[in-house]
């Protein structure tokens, strides 16, 4: 090697030594500034600014846009925001809007943009329907009626989605009002002569894919970001400045609540993989996250960063073992009865999910965490208690002419327990929850095998009914917290698609026999009304407890991760506001910024 | 001459196969590019998953019934007019989110290149030429031992070491958000000052990796009969390590760098998400989460086209170089 390459070796190598080492006095991490709040998202980049583009505008969502109203599942309150009052009758919303509220340009937020917003949504999204008209009979007043089949829940959905009142100002997107208000319409009119099982006219369908297409093309082509070079917003906080590792939002100072907002800054951090965010939690780069963590290393962040404090509330959605009903196997309840008793879930929580709260004892399809909220005691007096109970689960077996040869369980008819155990492989937590249940249920007796299902197949091989028994997202409130979105899911929706429990059959309760199927249909019409809905759940809680279409496992939760070494006024455990993080962990920030109570250090 | 036009035909039919081969290979991988986004509508609309999907389908303009030959002409006639696809997800052409983000990858991917390559020569000749003694013991085993370790693995060490407890490098990015990018000094210091970690957790493996080949090459040559010639004539050790054994044991070793470039590539991707660092990695990471076939495709036709090409550049380069070559 010549000297000159043994010089340029030096050189490079000292360089990099020394330009490390100015790392140090160049300060290694970026200077926080005062009023800042430092967060982890996901966002799409090139940042366009339009909620219609591809990725829309990620984790901004709940700081740029506001819903009508916040509602708190567990104190089971609503939080005015955009709305400052609203009026339920039947098939009717009024929503009388805040007169305060403005976007980040200074343009005033009135009816116009709602009608916009929910022209533009209907157009884009074919979303919601359930919507049929909506009105202003002034300024700051709208009307939404609701379309003959809207279940009462929908009313939950106009409140607190925040894509209803200002997804679309309409100063912004005026070009395109006219077509999407066209758009729209045609598209209702398309379901709803779909929806009364007839065929649409070629023509009247024809026409609307095209003007459909063309609006998508135009509204999707558009970024305010480059266009406006700034995203007006109804929320909080305003996109300024993006690249593709970090964002920072500023204060919308024409908010209403900007006389109280003590953050003025948000800079959010690309999540770009968990590795990435524990370092940041650790080292203080950003002051709250929820990322799953190992137990080990839960207790090293700790540690390190002394200021960390954790609190996991529910995710408000439960993993469950489900079974084909195609099967002629798990058509007994006996044999799900004892493989309910044979589980030891606390176990199987601990393997797969280790912050995750247990289901146990009961299956009633209420999540855990809302029990007490929907199930009176005497209900709960009434329901098996699943708990872990081999001789149980043997008595059981034995009463329904099950029998034990060698270390085997055979059927009545003579042939083994035997089944497979479809998992999704990707879920890392699902496959290790599989694997606990296989086991358990081999060391009771039954042939049970683990099947994985490949990377994007679980679609197609749960809604094709090609497995025997499975692990998958049991009753899930996400998007609604009510029994009814638990119920809907189990006996009419995603979940009785891929079990086909028999649902429109009638069952034996202490109040006489019913179908959950027709219950689910009377709780969706009581909805909005506490006192019928609980009635309506106490049997479809006991139906589900005592026939077992799934057997729960664990309640999913979420960690949050929030330091108070540079902001303060983080809400205490057992604050009812933590139960707004499911679906949307930033409402829980904003609303915490938007009231003051999140203030800097001093 | 005849050589270049051999290898040229060679680079073609190659290129040809290895297109193809990625073509079918990602639009066979299970699974519905729009599935991800459907089940986010169902799950905040309270949809069912099917209407959830066609609304997807639509969203992105996805035809999921066209066939597979209608695709992959599209797709070859689009490369060959140099245009790397469209991205479903993000709704824009794929040479546009190349351009954005293939300069970052490259920098680091050259810097790695680079460093791990100077420093892993220099590194093996030495051992080579300690050989049996303490220090080649040391250079070896630990070349041996660092080899191995997967480059995203040594990023995570990297990261938690020098930028979370000794703080000397930053966590991620390219530079800082409130730095406005500039030719200044300061801001050239701080986007290599940003690219330290991820430029240190692609090259150490590969460091490790020149050092051995390179100090089996140069056992090997030292036992070449013109070795012990010019040992027998009283050349000093010196002058037969730099001018006899060193150039020759690195001939070899520079036909390896295209393709070592290729192989850093793909480690590269996972760096570049634990360091938050903007370049190809990041888009690759979102095109295979959100199963956006264009953007993948395109991504690793890029990948599979530069190793190729610089493959057939560093064979033409050796056969300019080693005398050898020329003389078959």
């Amino acid at each position: 090697m010549s000297n000159r390459v043994k010089r340029l070796i030096a050189v490079l190598v000292l360089g990099i030594f020394f330009i490390g080492l100015m790392g140090i006095s160049l300060g290694a991490s970026s200077t926080s500034s005062a009023g800042e709040l430092r967060l982890a998202t996901d966002w799409p980049y090139p940042f366009h600014g339009n909620p219609f583009g591809a990725g829309a505008v990620g984790g901004a969502w709940w700081f740029v846009y506001e819903p009508f109203a916040y509602y708190i599942p567990q104190s089971d309150e609503y939080i005015p925001r955009l709305a400052e009052s609203w009026k339920i009758e039947k098939g009717k919303v009024t929503v009388t809007l805040r007169k305060n509220a403005k976007f980040s340009d200074g343009k005033p937020f009135t009816a116009k943009d709602v009608i916009n917003s929910v022209n533009f949504i209907q157009a884009m999204w074919q979303w919601p329907y359930e919507i049929e008209n909506v009105t202003a009979p002034n300024d700051y007043t709208v009307v939404f009626t609701l379309s003959k089949d809207a279940p009462q829940s929908f009313v939950h959905t106009i409140l607190t989605d925040a894509a209803i009142p200002a997804l679309a100002p309409y100063h912004v997107y005026s070009k395109w009002a006219n077509l999407a208000k066209e758009v729209a319409e045609l598209g209702k009119k398309i379901f709803a002569i779909s929806s009364s099982g007839k065929t649409p006219d070629a023509q009247l369908k024809s026409t609307y894919d095209k003007k459909a297409d063309d609006l998508r093309k135009q509204v999707n082509a558009f970024s305010p970001f480059k266009t406006l070079k700034r995203m007006p917003v109804i929320g909080s906080f305003e996109p300024t400045k993006i690249t593709q590792s970090e964002m920072v939002l500023t204060a919308n100072k024409y908010h209403w609540l900007y006389p109280k907002m003590k953050i003025n800054r948000i800079t959010f951090r690309r999540w770009s993989s968990n590795e990435f965010v524990w370092a940041s939690l650790i080292s203080g780069e950003i002051y709250a996250a929820h990322p799953n963590m190992p137990k080990d290393v839960v207790e090293q962040l700790t540690i390190l960063n002394p200021s960390l404090k954790v609190k996991t509330t529910t995710d408000l959605s439960e993993i469950a073992l489900v079974f084909n009903y195609q099967k002629p196997l798990f058509k007994d309840v006996n044999l799900r009865k004892a493989i309910a008793y044979v589980l030891d879930k606390s176990k199987v929580r601990d393997v797969a999910v280790w912050q995750a709260s247990t289901c146990s004892p009961y299956a009633h399809g209420i999540l855990k965490s809302m029990e007490s909220k929907w199930i009176s005691k005497d209900t709960l007096s009434k329901l098996t208690k699943y708990a872990t109970n081999a001789k149980m689960a043997e008595e059981v077996l034995k009463k329904a002419g099950y029998k034990k040869v060698g270390t085997t369980w055979q059927q009545p008819n003579g042939q083994p327990v035997a089944f497979t155990l479809s998992v999704y492989g990707p879920h890392s937590d699902w496959v290790l929850a599989a694997r606990e249940v296989v086991q358990q249920l081999n060391n009771f007796g039954f042939k049970v095998e683990m099947k994985l299902i490949p990377d994007g197949m679980r679609d197609q091989v749960m809604k094709s009914g090609d497995y025997e028994a499975a692990i998958e997202f049991g009753v899930t409130w996400q998007g609604y917290p009510h029994p009814y979105n638990g119920y809907m899911r189990l006996y009419e929706a995603d979940l009785y698609n891929i079990t086909k429990f028999p649902s429109k059959d009638k069952y034996s309760t202490p109040w006489g026999k019913f179908s959950p199927y027709d219950l689910t249909e009377q709780l969706r019409d009581v909805a909005q009304d506490k006192k019928k809905s609980i009635d309506v759940v106490q049997k479809l809680a006991y139906i589900t407890n005592e026939y077992l279409p799934i057997i729960p496992l664990f309640e999913k939760v979420l960690p949050i991760y929030y330091s108070d070494k540079k902001v303060t006024g983080w809400p205490a455990k057992d604050d009812p506001i933590w139960s707004l993080a499911p679906g949307g962990i930033e409402r829980v920030y904003n609303l915490l910024i938007t009231t003051g109570k999140l203030a800097p250090k001093k | 001459m005849k050589y270049v036009v051999d290898r040229l035909v060679y680079l073609i039919i190659v290129l040809l196969i290895a297109i193809s081969g990625v073509f079918v290979l990602v639009n066979k991988m299970p699974g519905d590019p729009a599935y991800g986004l459907a089940v986010s509508i169902a799950q905040q609309r309270n949809m069912e998953m099917e209407r959830a999907l066609e609304i997807a389908h639509k969203l992105m303009g996805i035809d999921p019934h066209e066939p597979l030959i209608v695709r992959y002409g599209r797709f070859i006639s689009n490369l060959l007019k140099g245009n790397f696809g469209y991205s479903s997800f993000y709704q824009t052409s794929v040479n546009e989110i190349i351009a954005k983000a293939l300069p970052w990858t490259l920098f680091v991917i050259s810097l790695a290149t680079l460093v791990s390559f100077l420093v892993g020569i220099y590194l093996g000749s030495f051992a080579a030429q300690k050989r049996g003694t303490i220090i080649d013991l040391v250079i070896s085993g630990i070349a041996s031992i660092i080899q191995a370790i997967p480059p995203f693995v040594l990023a995570v060490l990297i990261l938690f070491i020098f930028a979370v407890r000794l703080r000397v490098i930053p966590l991620g990015g390219a530079y800082p958000v409130d730095m406005e990018p500039s030719f200044s000094l300061s801001f050239i210091l701080k986007i290599i000052h940003h690219a330290l970690g991820p430029m240190f957790a692609t090259a150490i493996p590969q460091m490790a990796a020149w050092a051995l080949a390179m100090r089996g090459n140069t056992s090997q040559i030292m036992e070449e009969d013109y070795i012990r010639f010019a040992q027998a004539r009283g050349l000093k050790d010196s002058v037969i390590a730099n001018k006899y054994i060193k150039n020759n044991a690195m001939l070899p070793l520079i036909a390896s760098l295209a393709i070592s470039i290729g192989y850093m590539l793909g480690g590269h991707t996972l760096v570049e998400s634990i360091f938050n660092y903007p370049g190809i990695g990041f888009y690759f990471g979102k095109a295979i989460a959100v199963r956006d076939f264009g953007l993948l495709t395109g991504l690793f036709s890029l990948i599979v086209i530069g190793v190729i090409v610089a493959t057939f550049i560093a064979e033409i380069v050796y056969a300019l170089i080693d005398p050898r070559v020329k003389l078959k």
